[in-house]
């Protein structure tokens, strides 16, 4: 977000008075954050695109609602993992890639998560993340990926502090675990391959 | 440590090429509702607000470029859309413009501070057609709800004695304000300059008497004409 706070609070008063150019400037000010952390969600780019809509649908509706004494990016970002959460569970893509399939004949792709840690096999680490639970790969996107701090994301998840440190440190742990099981496999296969010259 | 950091390095370089396509902003926008997500309650409080200006301050012509109820309003963009037409605005401000006048500078910004505490009363009292309900106020509250009608009346007491000593200004639209310089002004100016000055004075008087005062056209014609009339000794401020 690159507008100052401020100009920000002033797009929003215009907003509410019916401008729509300046829901436009309020977009342009925020989108970069909001579509890169949809992304992390929702890979194919087409199905990222309608999620941000409907992120940006909402955000309309509700601002009448918003207490403009309370930073705006977090706000957002939570009316962003909410229609985040609510694309996951309406399984729209699966819906979709079922239909295609069944048109086309091609084999039904089960899971969002193989075909990332697929693409991503060459770095395990990001690999990694995309296979952790939802909620922790939530908590560690918010705050790695995007510099959230562990209150802001408290109140972007509307959960306590105390949760969000410790689905960071299961986070953490999951993926130290994970880390270390994959050099110990690729010292065993190193082994393999030199007791066998 | 290195896992997290390793973890935000990886995170955000993956975020890099990342960037929404420009034309889901336009399909976005094109989404929205038509007169979704409007704040009511906004046409009250400007309704209540101007309600107590208009009623208390005395009414004169006026022309000017800068609108001394943008320090109140934010801006005529943002009024005129919610409070009605940019006469309704431009009302007001040729009130705020006239107690400038009269008042001097410091008691102004008194007076403006007063107008502004009095609107933030007003839009706890208004209903929904801007009608003003003061024993909705607690005891405490009316009491200095009460005091600050009163000092706003005083200031329009005088602003009335003032008007009222004063006379009618001559509308700036009018032929009567500009007989006198353009007589002057073909007497003392070369030809060319005459003729010039004459057509800035036609098209500001079509600005003069409409809309569109705060045309950027209007301000650079406003600055033009002061150019010729400092040399006629005349000088148009924004509210006179």
């Amino acid at each position: 977000m690159t507008k100052h706070p401020v100009e920000c609070t002033q797009l929003i008063e215009l907003t509410l008075a019916g401008s729509r150019e300046a829901f436009g400037e309020l977009y342009e000010a925020t989108v970069e954050d909001v579509y890169k952390a949809v992304r992390f969600f929702v890979s194919a780019p087409s199905d990222a695109e309608d999620v941000v809509q409907e992120i940006y649908m909402e955000v309309h509706r509700s601002l009448g609602r918003y207490d403009r004494s309370r930073p705006l990016r977090p706000w957002l970002m939570g009316v962003a993992m909410r229609q985040i959460q609510s694309h996951r569970r309406k399984g729209w893509r699966q819906l979709r890639i079922r239909l295609k399939a069944e048109q086309s004949g091609l084999s039904i792709e089960e899971d969002f998560a193989r075909e990332v840690v697929e693409r991503l096999a060459n770095r395990p680490l990001l690999a990694a993340v995309h296979t952790l639970p939802f909620k922790l790969k939530q908590v560690v996107i918010l705050h790695y990926g995007q510099e959230y701090s562990q209150e802001e994301i408290a109140a972007i998840l509307d959960i306590p502090l105390g949760t969000v440190k410790s689905r960071i440190y299961a986070a953490l742990q999951k993926l130290r675990r994970k880390h270390r099981a994959d050099t110990i496999r690729i010292g065993k296969v190193e082994d393999l391959h030199e007791s066998g010259t | 440590m290195s896992l997290e950091h390793d973890l935000r390095s990886s995170l955000q370089e993956e975020a890099e090429g990342w960037s929404a396509p420009p034309e889901l902003k336009g399909r976005i926008l094109k989404a929205i509702p038509p007169g979704e997500g409007r704040r009511p309650q906004m046409k009250k409080w400007w309704a209540a607000t101007i309600l107590a200006a208009v009623l208390l301050l005395p009414t004169g012509a006026y022309a000017g470029y800068h609108y001394l109820a943008d320090g109140i309003y934010g801006s005529a963009e943002q009024v005129v859309p919610e409070f009605g037409t940019q006469q309704g605005y431009d009302k007001l401000e040729a009130k705020l413009q006239q107690a400038k006048e009269r008042l001097g500078s410091e008691e102004f910004t008194a007076f403006m501070t007063l107008l502004e505490e009095i609107g933030a009363y007003n839009l706890k009292i208004a209903d929904a057609e801007g009608k003003l309900h003061p024993q909705r106020l607690s005891a405490d509250e009316q009491a200095e709800y009460n005091r600050l009608t009163g000092e706003l009346a005083s200031y329009a007491e005088r602003l009335e004695d003032g008007a009222a000593a004063e006379g009618a200004v001559p509308a700036l639209d009018g032929d009567a304000f500009w007989a006198e310089p353009l007589a002057k002004a073909e007497r003392s100016f070369t030809a060319e300059e005459f003729a010039d000055f004459k057509k800035c004075v036609d098209e500001f008087r079509t600005y003069a008497s409409g809309t569109g005062k705060t045309d950027a056209r209007y301000t650079e014609l406003l600055e033009q004409l002061n150019e010729y009339l400092g040399r006629l000794g005349i000088r148009i401020a924004p509210g006179s």
